[in-house]
């Protein structure tokens, strides 16, 4: 990774929590059908757990070897290929969701294929303006954001209604350990961490830390408020956290909803923008003759084309939002990947030994 | 570059603008604003939905008090599902539904007493439909609540749905939002309350009123309670916010306290093998009317008596509701079964299907703790 552009490591971890924020906010109540209510309170456990062990050897990678740039280190285009496809893939997950969230909830009766189209072009501008610009873009939306979540939650406190809770554990802990998997499958950006860290300066454990435990913070605070408030309707809803939001009202305004889908479309601009920027970054670096920019006109047209087949049936987004792939390829991209350079380093390195 | 991105951007925009085919629906005048929906089901299984609208091409009308009312329309379909008998209406009118604006679902007794089934999916499915819209009982046909007319306009679901949401000042009401019913309907017991509706004449005129709380059991409508019960049941249900409660004082007198705050915890443990349920009321009130004169001077004496007695009769009157509600009804409508299912898991797992006669035969422990906030503008001998 090219080590031009660098911002700091609140900068980073603030635009890594806005993007998972959206994976949050987006949350599709099909995923988790075999857990009960309460589960998904006690799950954040078993997430932070393994989002500790995935980061694990990049850790020591870190430790061994005094840097983090995971693709110098690797140096195979193969690999490089590897998390373009894993960054288009996310892409166009994201897109795909909000033109789910868009074509049911906001403008169920209207053809969004324009607003589809507008937001990649707007997030390949994103991408295209750099990730220094990324990184500021993504600390002012965190100031707009989480106050508007806080917000939203604060008027619901009033609806919450404790028996609304179910036991822990009703149906044993596999089917929540297998929710903590789907969870960590979604987040991209352990990715996102083994790429950038060589554009990222200052203290990057106490950021990561950070990051882990407030998007964790963020989850249980917003399944205990559906769980709490809306009970089994929850589980009717196919964007449970955005009708959460519509239940919400403060004196004379009673659409804050409307703040949810803001939050929603900020968030997606840029999540959506950082994948971009680090797909043309990647593929840059292996073809050091073409511009940035070309990279990213290139993956937005591809991402319109592959957003819009998707877009026009309901079950190819079904086909494509697979969880257990997601699992795979994340699990892949940020724990294979790096324990396989661990273990190469090592055994390179204790060779060099033997032979001196 | 830029000219090129520019033109580039105007043709996508110009391609998808020009081939939108919905513009036509989303003019306001192209719409028919629904109000209030009610859906009644006939013998043959078909469903009668009765659509009450605003008209936007006609002006206010001017009621007899002199307020502007929106003018209202009202149409009567029948069809083999609500979706496609509600969309029939642009058939007659010419006009594309827009459900966003509803105010009010309203069930016929047919549906209520056998077919909730059939007709909860659309909804919960349609997005237009909001998670907060109250949703009522008729005690006949919801077609009669919505075109029940006083003199020569229409009750508004404007103005039943105002009654409805009273029920934060007014606990004589049980309001029911969509997602509360959801939420009790997918739960074990499919148990739930919501308000009843019935249409009233007096001297020609028309007015819809709250008669009570239709009580459901397994989803179907088994009875209701009268306005005064419905307090209690509100009570049992932690739903009280702020309300009216008057009582006999055993000096023949009458009381009126506003309960200005209420909270109702509910707890359960196990005694003998035997579910006990522990519902202790803390209950925040003014004093707002004591018959039998203004000259009387109160004392803290008599502040700690009406406390004692506004206790005593609550309690007894959510002991009597309870027993109604569980024993007659064989209903769970106010949710103390759901403590069985969150701090029992097993116990309830082993009991699932018999949980009716189990909440008839547990025992109920009612404890209230009244604390006289104010006693209003009249005067205390400080002695």
């Amino acid at each position: 990774m090219q080590t031009k552009e660098k911002i700091s490591a609140f900068q980073f971890f603030t635009m890594l929590f806005i993007s998972r924020a959206l994976t949050t906010v987006t949350y599709l109540s099909s995923y988790t059908k075999d857990v009960r209510l309460s589960d998904m309170l006690v799950q954040p456990i078993f997430r932070i757990t393994l989002g500790v062990v995935i980061m694990l050897p990049l850790y020591l990678i870190y430790k061994k070897h005094n840097t983090i740039d995971l693709l110098s280190l690797a140096n195979s285009k193969i690999i490089f290929f590897c998390y373009v496809f894993v960054f288009f893939y996310f892409t166009v997950i994201t897109i795909a969701r909000l033109d789910v969230f868009a074509g049911t909830v906001v403008f169920p009766e209207t053809d969004v294929n324009l607003l589809l189209v507008f937001a990649i072009l707007l997030c390949s501008y994103g991408a295209y303006l750099g990730f220094e610009a990324l990184g500021r873009s993504a600390v002012l939306s965190a100031v707009l954001v989480v106050p508007a979540l806080i917000f939203i939650m604060a008027t619901l406190v009033k609806k919450v209604d404790l028996l609304n809770l179910t036991p822990v554990f009703y149906n044993g802990v596999t089917p929540v350990i297998k929710t903590a998997f789907d969870s960590v499958g979604q987040t991209v950006e352990y990715a996102i961490i083994a790429i950038c860290l060589p554009k990222v300066s200052g203290n990057v454990k106490k950021g990561f830390f950070w990051w882990l435990s407030l998007q964790t913070l963020l989850m249980a605070t917003m399944f205990f408020f559906a769980t709490t408030v809306m009970g089994n309707f929850t589980g009717t809803q196919l964007f449970p956290f955005h009708t959460l939001a519509s239940l919400a009202e403060f004196a004379m305004f009673d659409r804050l909803d409307a703040i949810f889908t803001s939050v929603w479309i900020l968030c997606a601009f840029i999540k959506a923008g950082l994948l971009i920027y680090l797909q043309s970054d990647i593929l840059h670096r292996v073809f050091q003759k073409i511009q940035r920019k070309y990279f990213i006109l290139g993956i937005g047209a591809i991402t319109i084309i592959t957003n819009l087949l998707i877009a026009s049936e309901f079950k190819r987004f079904l086909f494509v939002d697979n969880s257990i792939f997601k699992i795979v390829i994340t699990g892949i991209t940020a724990f294979v990947i790096p324990l396989g350079i661990l273990i190469i380093k090592r055994k390179g390195r204790r060779e060099c030994e033997n032979q001196s | 570059m830029r000219k090129s991105i520019l033109i580039f951007l105007v043709i996508i925009v110009a391609i998808f603008t020009f081939n939108e085919k919905e513009i036509y629906k989303k003019d306001i005048r192209n719409r028919l604003v629904i109000q209030g929906i009610g859906i009644d089901i006939e013998k043959d299984n078909s469903y009668t939905v009765t659509l009450q609208t605003i008209d936007t091409n006609a002006q206010s009308a001017t009621s007899e008090d002199g307020a502007s009312q929106p003018p209202i329309k009202t149409y009567k379909m029948t069809g083999d599902t609500i979706y496609t008998t509600i969309k029939s209406v642009t058939e007659i009118e010419g006009k594309v539904p827009l459900y966003s604006q509803n105010r009010i679902i309203v069930l016929g007794k047919s549906i209520t007493e056998e077919k909730m089934d059939d007709v909860i999916d659309f909804f919960v499915r349609d997005v237009e439909n909001s998670a907060s819209i109250y949703i009522a009982a008729a005690k006949d046909r919801a077609s009669d609540i919505l075109e029940a007319k006083n003199g020569e306009e229409y009750v508004s679901a404007r103005s039943i749905e105002i009654g409805i949401g009273a029920n934060e000042y007014d606990a004589r009401i049980f309001g029911t939002e969509l997602y509360e019913l959801i939420n009790r309907y997918n739960s074990g017991s499919k148990d739930f309350a919501m308000p009843l509706l019935d249409v009233t004449e007096k001297d020609g005129k028309q007015s819809v009123e709250i008669i009570g709380t239709a009580i459901f059991n397994n989803t179907r409508y088994r009875e209701y309670m009268s306005k005064d019960e419905t307090v209690y049941l509100n009570f049992l249900s932690d739903k009280v916010y702020n309300t009216a409660i008057s009582l006999d004082r055993d000096n023949g007198e009458k009381l009126s306290l506003n309960v200005v705050d209420s909270k109702t915890y509910r707890t359960l443990k196990f005694e003998n093998g035997k579910p006990t349920f522990k519902i202790k009321v803390k209950i925040s009130a003014d004093i707002a009317e004591i018959s039998g004169g203004v000259s009387k001077k109160m004392t803290k004496q008599d502040i700690e008596t009406i406390k004692t007695s506004a206790e005593q009769y609550i309690e007894k009157a959510i002991t009597q509701t309870r027993k109604r509600l569980y024993e007659e009804y064989e209903s769970d409508a106010c949710g103390l079964g759901r403590l069985l299912y969150i701090f029992k898991p097993s116990f309830y797992r082993k009991n699932e299907k018999n949980i009716d006669s189990i909440m008839q035969n547990s025992i109920f422990e009612v404890d209230v703790d009244l604390k006289i906030r104010r006693i209003g503008h009249e005067f205390i001998e400080m002695v």
